[in-house]
């Protein structure tokens, strides 16, 4: 009775938002499927429901850095202080600290899946010219640095709460450091 | 029908997602220092993962991504979500302020690609893009209806994905699930991790109780209007607890935001049957 109520006007509307719950249930059908990564910037159109499932993330990742010095020492390791730690009581309402938390998971996810993909002589290229490791670097480069720094490398270690456990997943090359100006330096 | 006209639940989704839109773009602009050229979603990385971007051709299409402009695009969706508040008390009927919303959020996409994006992200544009559509097109009419019919069906696909998501993960039906995601940084809560830690049966009870929830939504929504009404309640009250839980405020508006849709379609197909 309802849909006898339509007219000929509302059939485009109609096919447009058909068109696009049918995608959404062929993606939630087939999560991994290469058509929806060739959707580019429009890919994100088609939503993915699968909320925390089927495998949640159960660890808390970190960005540590250290630089080479000029003498080839190395500095200690240090955290990147990327994510939001502790979240506020009004946390509920207001959370700003969950843009960059979850951009880092999300970062880091990449990452480490661009090192599960990559095979052959070029391994390491690939990987270093990945969006997730450039937007790691570029994060790293930028924060202070020793005075005496020339080039500057970085570690992800992953903690597992549950078991008690840091484990280092992936430590990047050294790269040069360009343009540290005086005020980044750190004491 | 079941106490909810059209126009209405066209004004309650304006109004809930406007709040939403607000808040989210007011976070982001609290958080700007992300998208900073020294942040973690720099620009001027960013940009080579799209080859339109990082031609030197296209940079007009490009420019609205760089810091200091996209800034002022997060202050056109904060005040494009004031305006859906408005519009939607006052009553004075324009799509322009949730087109800019929508257009202003698929930016964000755009400029971010999937890193930070979360679930709220897309029930924002699949709500954005419906009720763009329904006021344009009038807010008594059928194709508003269509657009409500889709927030609606969309809502249902996502607890019901959600929810089967969970049912076919061992780590779901374990329990170790939700003590893994509270023992997290980002989303979990020391006191609950300590308490579920303690309790494998608590665990147990609150994955089992989410993929219940998640997964009788939509069939109670369509056996009457009371259970519909419970599954309404008992789907909020679940993201209530994830808000306070986990601080997932986003997820919070943007899901009741539909729920006006959820009723009212709903209750057209009962009465259709």
């Amino acid at each position: 009775m309802v849909l006898a109520a339509f007219q000929l006007a509302e059939l485009p509307v109609g096919l447009f938002f058909s068109f696009w719950l049918i995608a959404t249930v062929l993606r939630a059908l087939r999560r991994d499927s290469a058509v929806f990564r060739r959707l580019g910037v429009f890919g994100q159109l088609v939503p993915l429901w699968n909320f925390f499932a089927p495998t949640p993330n159960t660890f808390d990742q970190f960005v540590l850095y250290r630089d080479e010095l000029i003498d080839e020492r190395v500095t200690a390791w240090r955290e990147a202080e990327i994510p939001a730690h502790a979240r506020s009581l009004v946390a509920p309402i207001w959370n700003v600290g969950k843009f960059e938390a979850k951009a880092l998971i999300d970062v880091v996810q990449a990452l480490m899946g661009e090192v599960a993909r990559a095979k052959g002589p070029h391994r390491d290229l690939m990987i270093r010219i990945s969006m997730a490791y450039l937007l790691l670097l570029n994060r790293v480069g930028t924060r202070g640095h020793h005075p005496m720094a020339r080039r500057t490398q970085f570690l992800i270690v992953q903690r597992d709460r549950q078991r008690g456990t840091l484990t280092p997943t992936f430590i990047s090359a050294r790269h040069a450091l360009e343009g540290v100006s005086p005020k980044d330096h750190a004491p | 029908m079941n106490g909810l006209s059209q126009a209405t639940a066209i004004k309650l989704v304006l109004l809930i997602e406007g709040l939403a839109i607000a808040i989210a773009s007011a976070e982001y602009l609290a958080a700007r220092e992300i998208l900073a050229d020294h942040g973690l979603l720099s620009w001027r990385v960013g940009k080579f993962s799209h080859r339109w971007a990082s031609s030197g051709r296209h940079g007009i299409v490009a420019a609205p991504f760089d810091y200091q402009t996209f800034c002022a695009v997060l202050v056109a969706r904060l005040l494009a979500g004031i305006a859906m508040c408005v519009i939607a008390i006052v009553g004075y009927p324009t799509p322009l302020p949730s087109l800019i919303a929508f257009t202003a959020t698929f930016m964000i996409g755009v400029r971010n690609g999937l890193f930070g994006t979360d679930g709220a992200h897309q029930m924002n544009l699949v709500l954005l893009a419906a009720v763009t559509v329904a006021v344009a097109a009038g807010q008594h009419g059928p194709t508003a209806l269509v657009a409500l019919g889709f927030v609606a069906l969309q809502c249902s696909l996502c607890y019901l994905v959600a929810g089967t998501s969970k049912l076919v993960s061992p780590i779901w039906r374990s329990g170790a699930a939700l003590q893994g995601i509270m023992s997290t940084q980002i989303y979990g809560h020391d006191a609950l991790f300590k308490l579920l830690t303690k309790s494998r049966a608590l665990a147990r009870g609150g994955c089992w109780t989410t993929i219940a929830v998640e997964m009788a939504f939509t069939p109670l929504c369509l056996i009457s209007t009371p259970t519909a009404l419970l599954a309404i309640c008992a789907m909020g009250g679940l993201h209530v607890t994830i808000a306070l839980t986990m601080g997932l405020n986003g997820f919070l508006l943007s899901f009741l935001a539909a729920y006006p849709a959820v009723w009212l379609v709903f209750g057209l197909i009962r009465h259709a049957w």
